[in-house]
Parts: C-alpha cells; sequence; structure tokens
C-alpha cells in the first residue's frame, strides 16, 4: 500500500433497496481506502454487492436504491451529501465508469464519436471540433484501428472487444482520476480479455488514474490489481494485500474460491466447489453469512456475526476460524498429494 | 409497392364483380334513368360500356380509365367519383392534421411524463387517463361531445361552417387559397369565418383525438419505461449529463422506435376514422362520402374510397419506413 494520501475513502458504506418483500441490504458496512494510481479488486459472487458498491460510489442507484449511513469521501467531499449538480461534474469528470456489457453500454442511435465527444465538451468545455480531434486521439490510444473512419461509426458496427475500447476511451476522456470498471472483460472472450486488460495496466501508467475493478474473476485479479477486498452478503469477508490473499487466504470463502479456479501447476481429479448458491439477500443466515455453506462452520458461526479481525499488518478477515482454516488447508492440501 | 398497388386494384375490381353487370351500369348512367328503359336498352347499354366483355379486358379496360383518372359517376356526390374525392379531400385533411397536434402532443408528452415518474401518483393519474380514453369509443364520445357541448351550451356546432360563413366562403369575392377553411380565413382576413370553422373543428378533433392519444401515450410509456432500463441510460448517466439531456436526448431517441410504428399506423387510422366522426358530426369530408355512398350502394364511390384508403395505407407505410431509417442506424441502408 502507498504511503500516498486516499483519493477515495468509503467508511462503513450501506446500501439498501426497498422491494415489495422488505428491505434488502444490499452492501452492510464497507470500509476501503483508494490511494491515487493503485488499483483496487473488489471480488465476489453475482449479488455478493461489488457492483452495487461501485455505483453507491457514483451514486447511480436505482431510484429505490438509498444509502442510510456511511460516508464516501473523494478529495475531502463526501459524495453522499453532494448537491446532483456537484455530482454531475463529478461524475465522468473525476471518477469514471466502465460497465460489462460493451453491447448494451453503447446508445445503439447515436455514434461513437458523438457518445466520447459529449463528455469532454460537457466537462472540458472544449468546442465541437477540438472535442472529436481528442476523440479521434482517444480511440487511437486505445488501439482502435482507423480511429477517423470508426469515429462516425454506430455501435453496431463494431466487435465487442472494439465497442469496450469505445467504451474505455469514453471513460478516460476527460482524465478523471478514478475509473471504475465494472465486469469489463466478463462479456468478451479470454483472447479480447487479455487485450483490454493489458490496455487497461498501460493506460493507467500512462494517465496515472486510480483503478476500483470489479469482478469474480481471482485469475483477472491478480493480473490487475495491488489489493483487493473480497465481497460475500454486502459485507467485506477479506481484505487485504494481493499477495497475502493469493499465498495465505484466511476466510474459508476465499480460500474456496481460490481453489475452484483450475491450475495448471497442480494436478487435480476434481475441483473444488462452494456447496450451495448465494442465498437471496433477505435469507442469509443470522450468523456469519457464509455459515451455510462453510465446511469450517461450527454452532457458534450460526448465531455469532463474526467482527473484522486483523491478522496482521492491512490484512482482514471476517471468521471465528481463522487459526482452524490454516489447518483444514494443510490437510487438504496434503491429502491433494 | 407498385406490386402492392396493382394487388389492391384487382381486389377492389373482383369485388365489384360481386354485383353484376346490372348494378354495375349504374356507374356509366344515371339510376333514375336506369328504371325506366326497357331490357334490350339495357343490354344495349352494357355492350356499349363493355360490361359484357370476359373479365381480363374489363379489368384491363378499367385500369385504364383509373390510370386517367376515370372511376366513374358518384351517385352520392352528384359528380364524377374523381372530382368528389378531390373537392371533399380538404376537409378531411384538415380535420386529420389538427387532430394529429393533440395526439401526438399530449400521447408522447404525457407518456413520457408517466414514464419519468413511473409508479407515482402523476404516473398513476395518466394510467387512469388513458385506460378511460382507450375504451371509449369515438362513436360514443363523439355523441357525448355533441350532447354536451352543443345540445348543452352551443360550443362546438357540428357541420363545417354556420350557414352565413358558408355563403361567405362560397362568394366570388372569398379566395379559397389552400381549401383548408382555417388557414382560407385567415389569409382572407375574416377572423368572424376562422372562429366559426374552428368551433366546428373542435369538437371532431376532440372526438377522433381522443382514442388516439391514450393509444400512443401507452406505447410511449411502456417503450419509455423500456428505454430508461438500458444500460446505455446508465452509461449517459455516468458521463455526467443532466437527467434533462439523458431523457431528452438519449432516452427519448430509442423510445420513439416503437413509437414511430403506431404513429403512422395511427395517421392511417386517422383517415379511417373520419368515416364515423365525419358522420357524426355531419361534416363533408371523405369520411361522410363513403359512408353515405355505402348506404346509398353507389359502388363507384365505394371503389373509388376503397382505392384511397389503400393508397393511404401504402404512402402511409412508406412514410413509416423512411422515418425507421431516420431513427435507428441500424436499419439505415447502405
Amino acid at each position: 500500500m502507498s504511503d500516498k494520501e486516499p483519493i477515495l475513502k468509503v467508511k462503513n458504506l450501506k446500501t439498501y433497496f426497498k422491494t415489495e418483500d422488505g428491505i434488502v441490504k444490499a452492501v452492510n458496512g464497507i470500509d476501503f481506502d483508494l490511494c491515487p494510481g493503485e488499483t483496487l479488486a473488489i471480488v465476489g459472487e453475482s449479488g455478493s454487492g461489488k457492483s452495487v458498491t461501485s455505483l453507491s460510489i457514483m451514486r447511480l442507484l436505482d431510484t429505490n436504491g438509498y444509502i442510510p449511513e456511511g460516508e464516501i469521501i473523494y478529495k475531502g467531499k463526501n459524495v453522499t451529501k453532494m448537491s446532483d449538480s456537484e455530482m454531475r461534474s463529478v461524475r465522468g469528470n473525476e471518477i469514471a465508469m466502465i460497465f460489462q456489457e460493451p453491447m448494451t453500454a453503447l446508445n445503439p442511435v447515436f455514434t461513437i464519436g458523438e457518445q466520447i465527444t459529449e463528455a469532454i465538451t460537457l466537462h472540458m468545455k472544449m468546442n465541437e471540433e477540438d472535442a472529436k480531434t481528442r476523440a479521434v486521439d482517444l480511440l487511437r490510444k486505445v488501439g482502435i484501428p482507423e480511429p477517423e473512419k470508426r469515429v462516425d461509426q454506430y455501435p453496431h458496427e463494431l466487435s465487442g472487444g472494439m465497442r469496450q475500447r469505445a467504451m474505455i476511451a469514453m471513460a478516460l476522456s476527460c482524465n478523471p482520476s478514478i475509473l471504475i470498471a465494472d465486469e469489463p472483460t466478463t462479456a468478451l472472450d479470454v483472447t479480447i480479455q487479455a487485450q483490454i486488460l493489458e490496455l487497461m495496466k498501460d493506460l493507467q501508467k500512462e494517465f496515472g488514474m486510480a483503478i476500483i475493478f470489479i469482478t469474480h474473476d481471482l485469475g483477472v485479479v491478480a493480473e490487475m490489481s495491488d489489493r483487493a477486498i473480497v465481497m460475500y452478503g454486502g459485507e467485506t469477508v477479506e481484505q487485504g494485500d494481493i499477495v497475502n490473499i493469493y499465498k495465505n487466504p484466511r476466510h474459508p470463502y476465499t480460500w474456496g474460491l481460490m481453489n475452484s479456479i483450475p491450475r495448471i501447476d497442480i494436478d487435480t481429479e476434481r475441483l473444488w466447489a462452494i456447496p450451495g448458491v448465494v442465498p437471496s439477500p433477505l435469507n442469509f443466515p443470522k450468523g456469519c453469512k457464509f455459515s451455510n455453506r462453510c465446511f469450517l462452520a461450527s454452532d457458534k458461526c450460526k448465531t455469532d456475526h463474526p467482527g473484522l479481525e486483523t491478522i496482521e499488518n492491512d490484512h482482514f478477515s471476517r471468521c471465528w476460524h481463522i487459526d482452524k482454516l490454516v489447518e483444514e488447508v494443510k490437510k487438504v492440501r496434503a491429502g491433494d498429494k | 409497392m407498385p406490386l402492392v398497388l396493382i394487388g389492391v386494384t384487382l381486389i377492389v375490381f373482383s369485388m365489384m364483380q360481386i354485383l353484376g353487370p346490372d348494378k354495375l351500369l349504374s356507374a356509366y348512367v344515371d339510376a333514375n334513368k336506369l328504371d325506366k328503359i326497357s331490357i334490350e336498352e339495357m343490354e344495349q347499354l352494357k355492350d356499349k360500356y363493355g360490361l359484357n366483355d370476359p373479365l381480363p379486358i374489363r379489368y384491363g379496360k378499367w385500369l385504364g380509365n383509373l390510370v386517367k383518372g376515370d372511376l366513374g359517376w358518384s351517385i352520392v356526390g352528384k359528380e364524377p367519383v374523381t372530382q368528389a374525392i378531390i373537392h371533399r379531400l380538404p376537409y378531411t385533411i384538415e380535420l386529420a392534421l389538427y387532430a394529429l397536434i393533440p395526439i401526438l402532443g399530449i400521447g408522447i408528452w404525457l407518456g413520457i411524463k408517466a414514464a419519468i415518474h413511473h409508479n407515482s401518483w402523476i404516473d398513476q393519474l395518466i394510467r387512469i387517463f388513458a385506460l378511460v380514453g382507450w375504451s371509449l369509443p369515438d362513436f360514443v364520445f363523439g355523441l357525448v361531445i355533441i350532447l354536451f357541448f352543443y345540445v348543452g351550451v352551443n360550443w362546438f356546432p357540428p357541420q363545417n361552417l354556420s350557414n352565413w360563413a358558408e355563403t361567405i366562403v362560397r362568394s366570388a369575392e372569398y379566395h379559397q387559397y389552400t381549401k383548408f377553411l382555417t388557414i382560407d380565413a385567415i389569409l382572407n382576413l375574416r377572423f368572424d369565418i376562422f372562429w366559426d370553422a374552428l368551433r366546428h373543428i373542435i369538437g371532431p378533433i376532440i372526438t377522433m383525438s381522443w382514442l388516439w392519444w391514450a393509444y400512443l401515450l401507452r406505447i410511449t410509456r411502456s417503450s419509455m419505461l423500456e428505454v430508461l432500463r438500458k444500460d446505455y441510460i446508465r452509461t449517459a448517466r455516468a458521463k455526467g449529463l443532466a437527467e434533462k439531456e439523458v431523457i431528452n436526448k438519449h432516452a427519448k431517441k430509442n423510445a420513439m422506435i416503437p413509437v414511430v410504428t403506431v404513429a403512422g399506423n395511427m395517421v392511417i387510422g386517422l383517415f379511417m376514422g373520419v368515416i364515423i366522426v365525419e358522420s357524426i358530426f355531419n361534416r363533408t369530408g371523405i369520411g361522410r362520402f363513403a359512408a353515405r355512398a355505402a348506404q346509398q350502394l353507389d359502388y363507384a364511390s365505394i371503389m373509388g374510397s376503397l382505392l384511397f384508403s389503400s393508397v393511404i395505407l401504402i404512402v402511409g407505410n412508406l412514410i413509416i419506413d423512411i422515418s425507421y431509417a431516420l431513427i435507428d442506424p441500424r436499419i439505415r441502408l447502405e
């Protein structure tokens, strides 16, 4: 972790949704800091609250979503208390976002150029002509061939990878200090994925923005990020340096996720799988939210909700059985060999 | 499109044949005279007008006449069918154009309002309004309008103009530039006539537009709701655009795609709808002409009206297709 002053501090963030079945606590107390130029990964399954966290930062929640508690401090100002117009000057300008589906995230009835220049003319007060020149430059930077031609094309004339590149160009158009990437490679095939990740790393070096990388793919996390937050049921279950999380996972959920990825260096007959599925947000167990799927779960786990414990400097885990996990893992690993 | 037109003429021609040669003769000879002539004379007349010829030859001749603009004699109009239609067309077009204003204005505007305020009391109110509008047939609603606004308070009288205004309009000093009553009145600087024409047209406008704007509202609302949930709307918001711009620029253009189809069909439907509205309000126009032709079995006029509405239908659909391409780049032709 860098010693620089964080540009984004999220403190005890809670995001709830009003639904017909009751209040859904999609995010229930998340804390993290983001320093300039670093990459933070937020990892979790569908429904873990990782996308909601990012949408909360941008204040782009659906109308039934609200933030009852917590602070999101961007450069000393609380995002949750900003006026709508202040918020708009942050969106796209200081914090930009790219989405999962490049197929649907671009408006089909406007050209790529029109959609990129829109943000440039809005935030950078450029005239149309300069904005278009900048759009072409950006498209070239994100590796789109023939940018002069592409800028006047419509999204349907571009492939998925090209569209995601155009989305990245759009997000970077106003030199944001934070880029939130919500599963940017999930909808793409593997070779294109690698290209897009490479591109994002290069652009980060060039533009120096911090990245919040949201994904369910731990392989991608290792490649991209400095630190990671593992989310489950709207909470942080493990948080820390990426190397620590990989080498010494200290939460059964993280450990399960790691083991469910096929590895080229270990020969296993069967892949590990976390039993069950993520429960509906209204039906999480009372104690530890992971207790109904955890192989270490005891009676205590079912009744008492664990807090986020410090394991070592800057590595946290939310589990009653951190020590037991270390032993179990040794046993399982020994059994594998 | 030309193929469709030929198809239409074939169908119209075949339908005529159901009537048989005796009835068909009325297109050429005054019906009063037909009653008095003998059977031999009738046969002669049939030969003269080629009604005993084989079908393909008669179709060819009929088509030839059609191309020349000759659709036969209209009993209802007491003039050739083509003339009768041309004379009545401006009244109907004027009515349809005026009816479009509330339909498009209120329908689309309220539809978007309802979608933006989804599930709020504004939305509920608009939906109830639309449901009532959509459920009320125009022939009932037109009578209600007459009952209250003509019989009751005499605001919106029937017919095209009052008698005094009619006399002035037909006089030599009054120039009929466009044949649209309201516009001609302004161009002649006769604001009293303009006021009179307006009073006569408001009732039919309300009746005609009522059903359609309710329908358009529902389409606009659901289309807008769907678009507002799309990812690119979130992208637009993430760019920092103001909500107004997100809705008016990014959402509206996409939401209008299905609305265009409906609006196009609606314009076509308006020309059919005038049959009822013009009859109820006793207005001169294509609609009442067709209705009266049907009542009096004036087959030449019926066929003329039928051909006319087919042309409107075909041209209308062409315009829909063109406007699609204008809105949606994905269907633009290379």
